[in-house]
């Protein structure tokens, strides 16, 4: 193996009586990645996330954690875990801090200064000393955030983590799960419904849809895009037409096509400054240039059957 | 396992609820003092009524020849305590601190209840409330967490049994005074042979029967709620037991099958005062249906906590 999986998750299956909500799930998450679980509601997401931190129990399958077998090994395995499964439940006749320092005795070596540590990263401060039955939905999220990453994980699991927070919560969360997992190498794995919030936070996504792996996507323009591979761009120009011909003229091979307004091009990225300098050259007004992922975006609607749940 | 300990008593003890509970059982503590101090009326002539009473009994005791055994033993019983009290100059009518102690343990139907309102929400809210997940995914096994759930409820009923106790004593005192601990204390066995002790021994000896009763009713309620994960149900299901439980070992004592329900074995004090529900009962084979019903259900709770799913709430 070139490099050990902080995740590997091996035909994990539940079913009960004769449902199988989860099946034959097989996938690894390396350290240092985003990792999508993308699904309609009913997909089965919290349902792997719940057998992956042992509060159910697997009807088949298998989950590492660095190797360590969860099941054979709980305490050891979840040392390296911090997790939020469905909503952040805590207890609301206890302070926020009381919160903190509650599950802060269930870890080792989580002392007062890490508490106040997470307080401050989620922006918890004002109102820590306060009961949580007093917080919003958005600041009990960043507590269970802020509960999650006590130990500092090796591995973080957040399940629809944006429920419930503003527009500047989640950029906020966003960043924050991404320096997690590009300066200190966590995995971190999240659920969601959403796709735009997938394509912004994830490395990759795999789509579940009924208990079934569909398909697993590298996200192709995030940080992390790739070179080398081609991705969909759009162009709002003045006058398709015109730029339609530009490209064609001054770039061979690439294809262009005229959607609308605006010029979608198919072309790696360090291709598209060159092209939109021989719009502007061709004296073509352009007011905007957007990277499109049509082919994830298409998948995942196809999947969903235009908002259905499936079932 | 410790800082587990202390997470379970910082859940009970920062809940307004608990406080309010005890609150009410030292309130219904003073309410019985009071009472009894403007109920109370102490016999001036307790003397001759008791020197009166005892020959009354002589008398029937030599002239009725159809007495049964046993009334005539609870008579003559009834001389030698009465005797013991003009002997020594004591007069029974009179409340003390320890005596009204003694009397106010009968609030422990109210203290079991209260007991069984933690013991029974202590594993169930967790689920009700969905913290649960939070719990069970930490490092800890799930062993660990029901044992320090359950060693927490333990304290927690010792803490509420002493308070009473010690409250008891306390309101006992400053109401009726602080003499008394070594006035004797009269109380007949199964076979209907009085005995004496002073009251305080009594009293502490009363104390730690109840605590035996008061474990077995909250480890039932503990069951409940580890298995079927709903406080309401654990709370009435063990405060029914208690009421019910211990109604039926009296109402079915005349059968022999009867002494295998746990009830039936729970108040060990029968076997100092008043007898075993059922007879022929021995102290030993009440240890032994109390350690195999102890053994039982915390099996069971342990069992089922540790292998059931957390479903979606
Ligand atoms: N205890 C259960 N018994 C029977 N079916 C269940 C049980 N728990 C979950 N399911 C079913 O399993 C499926 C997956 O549920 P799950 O909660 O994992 O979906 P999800 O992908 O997290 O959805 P959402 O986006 O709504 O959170 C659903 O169809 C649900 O009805
Ligand atoms: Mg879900």
């Amino acid at each position: 193996m070139p490099q050990q999986a902080a995740v590997q998750i091996r035909h994990l299956t539940k079913a009960i009586g004769k449902k199988t909500i989860v099946d034959d799930l097989s996938f690894d998450i390396p350290e240092g990645e985003v990792f999508g679980f993308l699904g309609p509601n009913g997909a089965g997401k919290t349902t792997t996330i719940r057998m992956m931190v042992g509060l159910i129990t697997k009807t088949r399958g298998k989950v590492f954690v660095y190797g360590t077998d969860v099941d054979k090994d709980f305490r050891a395995a979840m040392n390296r875990v911090g997790a939020i499964v469905e909503n952040p439940e805590l207890y609301k006749f206890l302070t926020g801090y009381q919160n903190l320092k509650h599950f802060a005795r269930m870890s080792t070596g989580v002392g007062e200064e890490r508490i106040r540590e997470v307080v401050k990263l989620v922006g918890l401060e004002q109102r820590i000393h306060d009961k949580v039955k007093t917080y919003s939905l958005g600041m009990r999220q960043r507590l269970g955030l802020a509960q999650a990453l006590l130990r500092k994980p090796d591995v973080l699991i957040l399940d629809e983590p944006t429920n419930g927070l503003d527009p500047a919560g989640i950029r906020e969360l966003r960043d924050h799960l991404r320096t997690l997992a590009k300066r200190d190498g966590v995995a971190v794995i999240v659920s969601s419904h959403l796709l735009s919030e997938m394509e912004l936070m994830c490395d990759r996504v795999a789509i579940i849809q009924s208990g079934k792996l569909v398909d697993v996507r590298t996200i192709r323009n995030g940080l992390g895009a790739d070179e080398d591979t081609e991705q969909t761009t759009e162009i709002q120009v003045d006058d398709g037409e015109a730029a339609v011909a530009v490209i064609r003229a001054d770039h061979a091979g690439v294809s262009a096509q005229l959607q609308e307004s605006a010029v979608v091009v198919s072309v790696t990225r360090d291709k598209v400054p060159e092209i939109v300098r021989s719009l502007v050259v061709a004296g073509i007004k352009i007011y905007a240039v957007n990277s499109v992922n049509k082919s994830l975006e298409d998948t995942f609607l196809e999947i969903t059957g235009g908002g259905s749940i499936g079932v | 396992m410790f800082k587990l300990l202390s997470n379970e008593n910082m859940k009970i003890y920062r809940r307004l609820r608990t406080w309010i509970l005890l609150g009410i059982i030292l309130l219904a503590t003073v309410l019985v003092a009071v009472v009894i101090r403007t109920h109370e009326q102490e016999n001036p002539n307790w003397k001759q009524t008791l020197i009166a009473q005892n020959a009354d009994l002589q008398q029937s005791l030599q002239h009725d020849q159809q007495l049964p055994p046993e009334s005539r033993q609870h008579m003559q019983s009834t001389i030698q305590m009465n005797q013991y009290y003009i002997d020594h100059n004591l007069n029974p009518t009179r409340m003390t601190g320890w005596k009204f102690a003694t009397t106010a343990e009968s609030l422990s139907a109210l203290l079991i209840a209260f007991i069984v309102v933690v013991a029974g929400d202590i594993v169930a809210s967790e689920f009700s409330t969905g913290t649960i997940k939070m719990l069970l995914t930490q490092t800890a096994t799930r062993t660990q967490i029901l044992l320090s759930k359950y060693v927490a409820a333990l304290l927690h009923a010792l803490f509420m049994t002493a308070a009473m106790l010690v409250f008891s004593l306390l309101c006992g005192w400053i109401v009726f005074g602080m003499a008394g601990a070594g006035e004797p204390q009269f109380f007949t066995d199964g076979q209907g042979h009085m005995h004496q002790m002073p009251v305080a021994g009594y009293l502490f000896m009363h104390y730690g029967f109840l605590f035996i009763e008061v474990i077995f009713t909250a480890t039932i309620a503990f069951m409940v709620s580890a298995i079927f994960r709903s406080s309401t149900l654990a709370i009435t299901l063990s405060v029914l037991a208690f009421f019910v439980g211990n109604t039926l070992v009296a109402a079915l004592s005349r059968y022999s099958w009867v002494k295998y329900i746990l009830f039936a074995n729970t108040d060990l004090s029968r076997y100092v005062e008043g007898g075993p529900p059922v007879a022929g009962m021995t102290l030993g084979f009440s240890i032994i249906m109390l350690i195999i019903y102890f053994v039982v259900m915390n099996l069971l709770a342990w069992y089922i906590f540790t292998k059931r799913d957390v479903a979606l709430t």
